[in-house]
Parts: structure tokens; C-alpha cells; sequence
């Protein structure tokens, strides 16, 4: 039979959910969607949490091109449909070309409102809806210092957070007597204001809006009273209007949204309508969970099910601002006369409990400072179940049966929803762990997609998998630097990088304890280090004593010294030099190390400068967690077996990285043929030399742990094998965990997700890791020729003695 | 009473949170910059006497660099586990960083 042509203009959360429900049924459609905006389906709620920096723009994407790719979607991404043509059913874009349909999705979403006052159109102005705004606002945050978010509702509030955090003076400027006005009643708007404050956020209410003053850039912000601000930004967040326009010009029935049925269909029969762009029972939502309620019944309806239908959904909205906990859904106000309330409020701790109770059941809420109960609250509104005996404990849930354990969330009904925004229940999460076997949280979200969308039912989601899963249960490998730096690993990297943090103690001042410790402080340096591509601010006290002193700290608090020898190659000359210098400084013993170098061990702290000044060599880094060394066989210069360069190769592999710091130690090596002299298939990065090529090699080690070295490529000339291993350098200095050795990163981030984005990545991709790497290594350095010069601290390498015969200078003290 | 204040090194020789050796004799003393003043205690860790001036500061503490126990620099005892050592007195006079060798406590 031939498929069906769906058409869906929109490339939306709401067009993609309805999709992704669509093909769960396995339908015979052909599917080709529009999207106006250049990018695959992203995560529009996270955009407050990109421009918060919380999350950076590559990790809000729902859907990659794989996604799109395996399930045979034709994606016109950029291409605007201009006109719908419902008789011929046909739509045309705005670069003319046309397009036939049998079914047409219309998942338009909707725009920001932008009140009619003079001076919206100065430079300076932004509304905040989707990936171009946020990239438009971060990049004036760099130079902006007084932002005003006119419009105190949901998105102004989390994009006032996201600004304060790019270290803006923030004003947020409200029409009506409180904020988020929509959502909560007078008390509330109270509660909200103080924490909003708190953080730092000028608050204006009842402040209508004349005109954004200014000339070609916005100046300041006068009011209908005459009071005025000054602003050199101003983000307008003041509502979104649905887009109607392609509808109505197609000849649907359209009032405020796209008019649909309770199947989602409009008034033509092949044409449907989904998310923030339809009105349904007059209303409109915008809001993400009515999407996804919408997209369920959608695609039962289109794929020739006529099973449920939609009721309308239960409003509910979480402020996500960092340090706030806001929940508002239903019927708050409690107005009436045949409504109850039952309320809790805590000024001193900032909590606002607000419960509306009609006919028995529960109707709405409001929850403030603790948000902790939202999903019990929802759970009673969308069942409608009658309070009973709830009565008694219903503000603050009753006591566990043994407190801490984890039955909380099991003991609730099969059809409890779990995650609200995505709309999956209890029963599906279990049955999903069961059968599958899954033992994180990730693994759950992956399957189900429960907690992908805010995210605030993780939580819940962890609870489960640990009772299912039980002793199988694994904790999220995201776990946090340190007890002193309490975020996850990745996030800093990324706090860090957009809030451009270029020091460890700017790290510990606004994220940890501000006095780090043996552990921290390390891997924040590593981190700043490696974050700005070399132009951090260096902070000697917060490395090891190793990289103090570009030497190895011995038991006996003495220093061992090894000099880089390019790929194990040295000459009579240097051999000399290191003999002589072995012999003036007494350096109680000289020994070749499993890494084809000599160490010098036994070497006194104040002598390292003029050793290395001696020497005349390179820092062999011996002692730091950065590039070691590259090990080589002879290869094809001497060895009747060798099918490669492996000296002149290993040698130019080293030069090209050495002096990097790295997460953990780099030890490479480079082979002329398979059998495999210099060891390189249990080195971190090895290449391996074979008739006509080269197999790059990664992950491998013989230390603590032995593993065999997975296979990155197979190439046919050395310059193809050198990028590959410089790819995959940049790659893991990147995304590796501090300490994590290679073995470990290979493994935890897979061999085919490296590939991906290391030697199959697009050759844009490609160019910018490898544009990082020189950047760092332009900035690095050979310490050794430095500091025997110029050390870092006049006093770096300088022990106090005093003389025998030093005069005390007594005093009458009590101590 | 009566207290020996030596003259050990000038303001400034030591970076902010680090440390370094003293010797004087046959003490030997790691002196610590913590911004705001200075501490030293015994240069010999409890633990396997590493050289404490050498470690990783911390608050008022510092990190062994050997095995990285964390000892006090207030009380000179390790924060977990056992063992201390000896704290000297240490204070700014002038230009100069003066330690009493002669009277510190247990």
C-alpha cells in the first residue's frame, strides 16, 4: 500500500512528542516536517536554564539527526511554509517550493507578545523565545551591565535569574500588583517577591510601560507615571499569542488558537492542529504537560484509532529559577463561597502552602519555598478523588512507615503520573525497569523519557529504580567534584566556561566553600586550565607540589627529575650532559624508566632550577597529570620487520602534544608493525604501524588496571593516523573526568560515541576540537626553561635556613 | 614571661596558601602564608613525616603531600585519625615573619 504523505509544519516540543507517539504505532506514513528555525528539536523550557548557564545550547537538543535519520523523516529545517492551500492539499514555502499532503499537522507553537510601545525596535531589545534569542542575549551579556525584564511572569522571572547570573543588575518590571500573576494569588505574589529579591532582583510592580527610551541603542525605560530607569538591555517577556496565521489563511475555524475537536482535529477533516498553537474548550495553553496530553490523543486519532479523546488538562506550573521553589496549578484562588482553603505560612522560612478544596476534592495549589509535594498535589487533582481521611494530613504528607525508606513513591497506584511533563505513570516506569533491566536514572529517561522534560521528577524516578532495581542499582556517574565544590562534574566544566570563571579560587568563592582542598583544587585548575585553552590565572597554591615545582615529590620529600627524550631517543651528547649533572649534585641514583627515559632521583628542592638549567631539556612532565611520553620501537630506521616510520612518527606525535595537561596521565606509543615492541596497544593512545597504514589505538593500559586498547581507526598515511590521535586527545581532555584515565573514559563514554565525535565527526566539528588543542598549545610551555630563568615566586624553590648565631628579639609576652 | 621571637623570613617570601621549610638547628618548621597570618608547626607529618610545607592549604589546614592527611594548622593534629604536631607560635613584626621556636605547645 503506499503511505501516506504527513506534512507537519512545526519542528517543535509539541510536534515532535505528537511524532514521536505517532510512530510508536508503526504507522505507513511518509512524514516530511518544516521547521522555521535552523535546528533540530530542542528543549524550549531548558532555554532559561542555557541562559543561566546551567546547560549549554549543544544539551538541550530532545531529538539528533539520528533520530530523524532512522526513522525516515525529511526534515526542511530553515524553511518556512508561507501557505496552505486546504482544497488542492498542498502547502508552499518561502522558498517556493510545494508540497503535497494527505494529512497535514499544523504544530505551529506561538509567539512572543510585544506590547505596542515606541522603542522596541532599539538596539537592545530582545524577547527571549527560542535558541537565536538566547544566543542573541548571551552575546550582549558580555558587554551589558543594567538589564530590565519587562514582564514579571514565568519566563521573565527564570530569564531575570539566568542574567543575574551573567552578572547583569537586573530590574524586573511587572504591569499588574504581583508577580506571576496567572499563576499565584495575593499572599503568594508576597512569598515570590521576597525570594526574588533575595536573590538579588530588583523587583517594580504595578509599572506600566510608555515607551524604551534611547537612540539607536535602548537607553532606559520610562513609565506611564513618569518615574524612569536606565537599562542598556531590555528582554520583553510579556506573553506569547498562538500562531494562527497559516490556519486562518487555509480557511480554519480559528479564535484565539486554531479551533480543534476533542481529537485534535480542525474544521477540515485532513488537517489537525497540536500544542500551544490550538484552542480547545476555548482554551489555550502554553504550557508543556497539555502538549503532551495533546500529542497522545493525536496520534491515536491519526493513526485511524478513534480511542480516547481529550478533556483538557490540569494546569500546573514549576518556576524553575535556581534557589526558588514555586508550584501553582489549578484553581489557587479558592474565591468562592463554596470553596475551601487549608493553608500553612512560614515568613521566616519562606513558605507559602496553599490548598483550594471543592465538593471534597482537591481543585488546585499553591506551594512556595517547598514544592516537594507538587506530584501528590497534581496526583489528587487529575483523579479527582474525594480528600477523606487525607483530610488530616493533607499539607504535609504523613510520616513514612520507617523513615528514609523507599516506599513512598512505590506504594502510590500503578496510574499515578510520574513525570508530568511527558505524562508517564508509576506502572509504565516499573514494567519499563523491569523488563528492561535498567539500573539508572539515565537509563529509565532514555527508555520511558520520564524526567527529560523539566526534570523535577528525577528524583522520584531515583527512588524507583533503587526499590526495582534494588541492589543493582547504580548511581548516576554525574556525581559532584567534591564535598567543597558540590556540583556535578560537567556542569562546572560548563559554569565555568559561560560565566568565564579563570581562576580556582573564583570557582571556590562562588560555587564551593571558598577554601577547597588536596582533591579540588587540582582538578580545578586542571579545569579552568583546560576550559580557556591555557588563558586561565594561574594559581600556584591550588596545584599539587609536583606542578609547583615541575618536579616528582619522593617519600622522602626529595624530587626526581626526567627530561623529555622524544620517543625514547636520546644522543651522546645529552647522555653526557646528564651524567655530568647526575655527578656535581651528588644525585643518588640514575635509572631508566618504563617510559624509555632516565630519571634522576634523589634531587634536592633548591637545586631543580640549576639542574634544569644544566640540562638544557625539556620538562619531561613526568610529575604532573599531562602529556608523559611517547614509547617507539625502531620501526622501518633499523628493524628488517618494520612496515613504519614508528621513531620519526612517535617523536613528531610527542612534540605535537607535549606540554598539555591532561585529566589523568597520557602515555602513548608508536609501533612499526604488529608485533608490538614498544607496547603501544596498552598505552592511552597508540599507533600501530601495518602494511600500507596505520590503526590508532585508545584506552588501553598496563598499570593498575591492564586493558587491551580499543581500535579508533584504520588509516593509510601518518598524517591521517597523527590527526586521528590529536582528535581524539582534544576529545578526551575535553570530556574526561579529572583522574580518569583513559581505560576508564573509553569505556564509560563508549568506543562508538567517540568515533562519532572525534574521527567520523563533520569536518566543522573536527576543525574546532583540533583549533582548541593549538590554542592550548600555543599557551604551553617547557617550564623548565622558564622558571630556571624567572621561577613563578622569587621564593618557589627556596627553603629558609637560619644561621646558627641568629639573634632572637626577646619579648615580655604572654603567649 | 619571656618569648624568643626569630626573625625567619620577610613579608612576602612565602606566597598566599603555601608553605615553606624552616630550619634552624635541628628544627625544622613548615611556615604557612594564610593571608590574614601565619602558622607553622613541625615540618613532619604524623603520618609518614612528609614534609607538611609542601602540602596543599586548605581554611586553616593543610594537606600532607605524601598521603594527603589533613592536618590542623591551629592544633597541629590531624583532623581524622591520630596524631599531631608541634604548633610554633608565628607573627608579622615589622617586615619580617617571626617564629618562637623555643615555646611552642603540644
Amino acid at each position: 500500500m503506499k503511505p501516506r504523505r504527513l506534512v507537519v509544519i512545526g519542528n517543535g516540543m509539541a510536534g515532535m512528542a505528537c511524532l514521536d507517539e505517532i510512530l510508536k504505532r508503526k504507522p505507513n506514513f511518509e512524514i516530511t516536517v518544516f521547521s522555521e528555525e535552523p535546528y533540530f528539536n530542542y528543549n524550549r523550557i531548558l532555554l532559561s536554564a542555557v541562559l543561566a548557564g546551567e546547560k549549554t545550547a549543544d544539551e538541550i537538543y530532545i531529538n539528533t539527526e539520528e533520530w530523524y535519520r532512522q526513522n525516515r523523516i525529511t526534515l526542511h529545517l530553515g524553511e518556512k511554509v508561507v501557505e496552505v492551500d486546504s482544497k488542492n492539499k498542498t502547502i508552499l514555502t518561502e522558498k517556493g517550493y510545494s508540497f503535497d499532503y494527505d494529512t497535514l499537522l499544523l504544530a505551529t507553537g506561538s509567539h512572543p507578545f510585544i506590547p505596542p510601545i515606541e522603542g522596541t525596535s532599539r538596539k537592545g531589545v530582545y524577547v527571549f523565545r527560542n535558541l537565536k534569542d538566547t544566543g542573541r542575549i548571551l552575546e550582549h551579556c558580555k558587554s551589558a551591565r543594567k538589564a530590565v525584564v519587562i514582564g514579571g511572569g514565568l519566563l521573565g522571572l527564570e530569564a531575570a535569574r539566568g542574567l543575574l547570573n551573567r552578572g547583569l543588575e537586573v530590574t524586573v518590571v511587572h504591569l499588574m500588583d504581583r508577580l506571576m500573576d496567572v499563576q499565584l494569588d495575593a499572599v503568594g505574589g508576597q512569598f515570590l517577591r521576597r525570594e526574588i529579591e533575595k536573590l538579588g532582583i530588583e523587583v517594580l510592580l504595578n509599572k506600566n510601560t510608555e515607551k524604551l527610551t534611547g537612540g539607536e541603542s535602548v537607553e532606559g525605560v520610562l513609565f506611564k507615571d513618569g518615574s524612569m530607569i536606565p537599562a542598556d538591555m531590555v528582554v520583553m517577556a510579556c506573553g506569547i499569542r498562538p500562531n494562527v496565521e497559516l490556519a486562518r489563511q487555509a480557511g480554519l475555524k480559528v479564535n484565539r488558537g486554531i479551533v480543534v475537536n476533542d481529537r485534535m482535529g480542525t474544521s477540515d477533516p485532513s488537517i489537525f492542529a497540536v500544542g500551544e498553537c490550538v484552542e480547545h474548550r476555548e482554551k489555550v495553553y502554553g504550557l508543556v504537560a497539555p502538549l503532551y496530553d495533546q500529542g497522545k490523543i493525536l496520534a491515536a486519532t491519526m493513526t485511524g484509532e478513534r480511542g480516547p479523546v481529550y478533556e483538557g488538562s490540569t494546569l500546573a506550573t514549576k518556576l524553575k529559577v535556581m534557589g526558588i521553589e514555586l508550584f501553582s496549578a489549578g484553581d489557587f484562588k479558592g474565591d468562592e463561597p463554596d470553596k475551601e482553603v487549608v493553608a500553612y505560612q512560614d515568613h521566616a522560612f519562606g513558605v507559602y502552602k496553599k490548598i483550594v478544596v471543592h465538593q471534597e476534592r482537591v481543585v488546585g495549589a499553591i506551594l512556595i519555598g517547598d514544592a516537594s509535594d507538587a506530584n501528590r498535589f497534581l496526583e489528587m487533582m487529575r483523579k479527582k478523588e474525594p480528600v477523606g481521611d487525607k483530610r488530616h494530613h493533607l499539607l504535609f504528607d504523613a510520616p513514612l512507615a520507617s523513615p528514609g525508606s523507599t516506599t513512598d513513591v512505590m506504594s502510590r497506584p500503578d496510574g499515578d503520573t510520574i513525570c508530568g511533563c511527558i505524562g508517564v505513570t508509576k506502572g509504565q516506569i516499573v514494567t519499563a525497569i523491569r523488563e528492561n533491566n535498567l539500573k539508572t536514572v539515565s537509563a529509565v529517561k532514555a527508555c520511558t523519557k520520564a524526567s527529560s522534560g523539566c526534570g523535577t521528577c528525577a528524583g522520584l524516578v531515583q527512588e524507583m529504580v533503587k526499590a526495582v532495581a534494588g541492589s543493582t542499582f547504580e548511581e548516576e556517574k554525574k556525581e559532584v567534584l567534591c564535598a567543597c565544590v558540590p556540583f556535578p562534574k560537567e556542569q562546572l566544566r560548563t559554569m565555568i566556561k559561560t560565566q568565564n570563571l579563570k581562576s580556582v579560587q573564583d570557582v571556590l568563592d562562588i560555587y564551593g566553600n571558598g577554601m577547597g582542598c588536596y582533591f579540588c583544587k587540582p582538578a580545578l585548575s586542571f579545569i579552568v586550565d583546560e576550559v580557556h585553552l591555557g588563558e586561565h590565572k594561574e594559581d600556584r597554591s591550588a596545584r599539587f607540589i609536583n606542578d609547583r615545582v615541575h618536579a616528582n615529590i619522593q617519600k622522602d620529600g626529595t624530587f626526581s627529575v626526567v627530561p623529555r627524550m622524544r620517543g625514547g631517543v636520546t644522543n651522546p651528547k645529552e647522555l653526557r650532559k646528564i651524567a655530568d649533572v647526575a655527578e656535581k649534585y651528588k644525585v643518588p641514583m640514575v635509572k631508566v624508566t618504563g617510559s624509555q627515559r632516565l630519571d634522576l632521583l634523589g634531587v634536592k628542592k633548591e637545586d631543580l632550577p640549576k639542574i634544569w638549567a644544566e640540562l638544557g631539556m625539556t620538562s619531561g612532565y613526568a610529575y604532573a597529570k599531562a602529556v608523559r611520553m611517547v614509547k617507539s620501537c625502531v620501526g622501518t630506521d633499523f628493524c628488517r620487520y618494520g612496515t613504519q616510520n614508528s621513531i620519526a612518527t612517535g617523536i613528531k606525535l610527542e612534540e605535537l602534544l607535549e606540554g598539555l595537561y591532561t585529566p589523568a596521565k597520557v602515555k602513548m606509543g608508536v609501533v612499526g608493525c604488529p608485533r608490538n615492541c614498544a607496547e603501544a596497544t596498552v598505552k592511552d593512545i597508540g599507533l600501530v604501524g601495518i602494511e600500507g597504514g596505520w590503526q590508532v589505538v585508545i584506552g588501553g593500559a598496563a598499570g593498575k588496571s591492564v586493558r587491551a586498547a580499543d581500535i579508533l581507526c584504520t588509516v593509510k598515511t601518518t598524517e591521517e593516523a597523527l590527526e586521528a590521535a590529536l582528535l581524539f586527545f582534544q576529545y578526551y581532555r575535553e570530556n574526561g573526568e579529572y583522574l580518569e584515565r583513559t581505560y576508564d573514559f573509553v569505556p564509560r563514554v563508549g568506543l562508538e560515541k567517540i568515533r562519532r565525535e572525534t574521527v567520523l565527526a563533520s569536518e566543522e566539528k573536527k576543525t574546532a576540537l583540533l583549533g582548541h588543542l593549538e590554542k592550548a598549545k600555543a599557551k604551553a610551555v617547557n617550564p623548565w626553561a622558564v622558571e630556571s630563568e624567572k621561577p613563578a615566586h622569587p621564593y618557589q624553590f627556596q627553603d629558609f635556613v637560619l644561621p646558627k648565631d641568629t639573634q632572637a628579639l626577646v619579648f615580655q609576652e604572654s603567649l | 614571661m619571656t618569648v624568643q621571637w626569630f626573625p625567619v623570613a620577610e613579608l612576602g617570601a612565602i606566597p598566599k596558601n603555601e608553605g615553606r621549610k624552616v630550619s634552624f638547628g635541628e628544627i625544622e618548621i613548615a611556615l604557612f602564608n594564610l593571608g590574614e597570618e601565619y602558622r607553622a608547626v613541625d615540618n613532619r607529618c604524623p603520618h609518614k613525616q612528609g614534609p607538611l610545607a609542601d602540602g596543599i592549604v586548605s581554611g586553616k589546614s593543610v594537606f600532607c603531600p605524601l598521603h594527603s592527611l589533613n592536618v590542623s594548622l591551629e592544633n597541629g593534629c590531624a583532623i581524622r585519625g591520630a596524631g599531631c604536631v608541634k604548633v610554633y607560635p608565628a607573627k608579622v613584626m615589622g617586615a619580617r615573619v617571626c617564629v618562637a621556636f623555643y615555646e611552642g605547645k603540644q
